[in-house]
């Protein structure tokens, strides 16, 4: 596997077994593992469109899903150290792309054979929290990539508030599902929140960038996904 | 189904919440009535009416996750028999009438008849063996939890709502029950390439962080 490859587990009885970067990945019984994000409003969920999200995927996305590569997992273990730029210190107007790993790829593309001891050394044996941090991150940056396209307000306070009162984590906003292919972790941005990341006068005024998808649509229309099929006690 | 099957349906809106549940339910206990009950054929193209469906699994034992494999006459495999809840007598095939009231919370029920679709009845196991009943009926304590559904489902308007239901293999008598070969993990049943498309939905549930290593 290569870094910036996705991650993928393997279903070894009964349990998954992360694939280490150094592995030859089977054909059967391998999973590669995403993160979705679901911007959830009281009536539904804020769609983004391609102009804003920048994903070069579709014209409209009603939820982002972006895969956990193992450059990703390494970019979070590195997160705020003395080497790396702290997180907080993430601007728009330094965000290159819509991918958190993208803000240290030099730096692991240097030194990959530290970036592998780290994977197979930390990451694999703390892979839950890894993830539940990479979702953090991931979405922290994503933030800053629609900012920098579409020019709405940057609440840095508000992604303080998602990180301090561990919104991203199990149990509380963020459930687990799968597909044939893939092991998936969907965050959905609380209905109180979204408005605070990007203003309802905002989404208003610039159709251009987002739609609003009401349940009653997304019922309908988007029900493929598991992570548009919000559990209730999320609701 | 057969479209005179009078199937338990309720409107959407009672599953937007669990505050749009009680409301719904209060309103209803007014007037002294606690559930819907509708035909099939008209619910089934009613993008406002839930039907509630039963997603039926036999599992081999409380301590793995494994569940019995049905493999259909059309080749799809699946693990769980949907069953549309029914207040009525069940008659028609694919419904399942259960001793509960009323809904309000959660209902519980410990007697649950069902008359098995035709596909799983035609159906065999991994080992060839052959579905054992043809109606069924079977004591077992177990609650619907509602509105805590697992997942909506539906080809044409997801106008239904799952509720999932394991039934342990002990309950059962007969040498297919017990053969392991019978049965099957989830993210190895979700691999098969030809696994029921329902079952991709309601298996997709699985929370698959408490199986990382």
């Amino acid at each position: 596997m290569e870094l910036f490859e996705v991650v993928r587990a393997v279903y070894n009885h009964p349990s998954f077994d992360i694939v280490s970067l150094d592995q030859e990945v089977p054909q059967r019984n391998s999973f590669m593992l995403g993160m979705e994000f679901i911007f959830s409003t009281t009536d539904g969920v804020l769609g983004i469109k391609e102009a804003a999200a920048g994903l070069g995927e579709r014209d409209f996305y009603p939820s982002i899903f972006l895969p956990i590569t193992y450059a990703d997992c390494i970019a979070t273990c590195l997160k705020g150290t003395a080497v790396w730029v702290p997180v907080e210190s993430i601007y728009p107007s330094s965000v290159p792309s819509p991918f958190f790993r993208d803000m240290y790829s030099k730096f692991i593309i240097e030194n990959s054979e530290h970036a592998a001891f780290l994977f197979d050394t930390y990451v694999k044996y703390n892979i839950e929290s890894v993830i539940e941090d990479c979702i953090l991150y991931s979405l922290w940056y994503f933030y800053a990539w629609l900012r920098k396209n579409t020019g709405c307000p940057y609440n840095k306070k508000t992604l303080m508030y998602i990180r301090d009162n561990h919104l991203y984590m199990q149990g509380r906003y963020l459930i687990a599902y799968m597909t044939p292919t893939a092991l998936v972790s969907a965050f959905f941005v609380p209905a109180w929140i979204t408005p605070r990341l990007i203003p309802r006068k905002f989404i208003f005024n610039h159709p251009e960038y987002f739609k609003l998808v009401p349940k009653s649509e997304l019922f309908i229309s988007c029900m493929d996904s598991l992570g548009l099929q919000p559990r209730l006690e999320l609701v | 189904m057969d479209p005179r099957a009078k199937v338990l349906a309720f409107p959407r809106k009672a599953f937007d919440s669990y505050s749009s549940w009680c409301d719904y339910v209060s309103a209803w206990r007014k007037l002294g009535v606690y559930f819907a009950v509708t035909e099939h054929a008209y619910a089934e193209d009613c993008p406002d009416l839930l039907q509630c469906l039963i997603f039926l699994r036999i599992k081999y034992d409380n301590k793995r996750n494994l569940f019995h494999v049905f493999n259909l006459p059309d080749g799809r495999k699946s693990c769980g028999i949907p069953l549309h809840i029914t207040i009525e007598n069940a008659r028609f095939p694919g419904t399942a009438s259960l001793n509960i009231y009323p809904f309000y919370k959660h209902s519980e029920f410990n007697k649950f008849i069902a008359v098995f679709p035709e596909e799983y009845i035609n159906s065999h196991s991994n080992t060839g063996a052959k579905f054992p009943f043809q109606k069924y009926e079977i004591s077992l304590e177990w609650r619907i939890l509602f509105p805590y559904y697992s997942c909506f489902w539906g080809s044409k308007y997801n106008n239904h709502v799952v509720f999932i239901g394991d039934v342990l293999a002990e309950s059962f008598e007969g040498d297919q029950w017990k053969d392991q070969a019978n049965y099957c993990a989830i993210p190895d049943l979700l691999q098969e390439p030809n696994i029921d498309a329902l079952d991709i939905r309601v298996l997709g549930r699985t929370n698959w962080w408490n199986c990382l290593r």
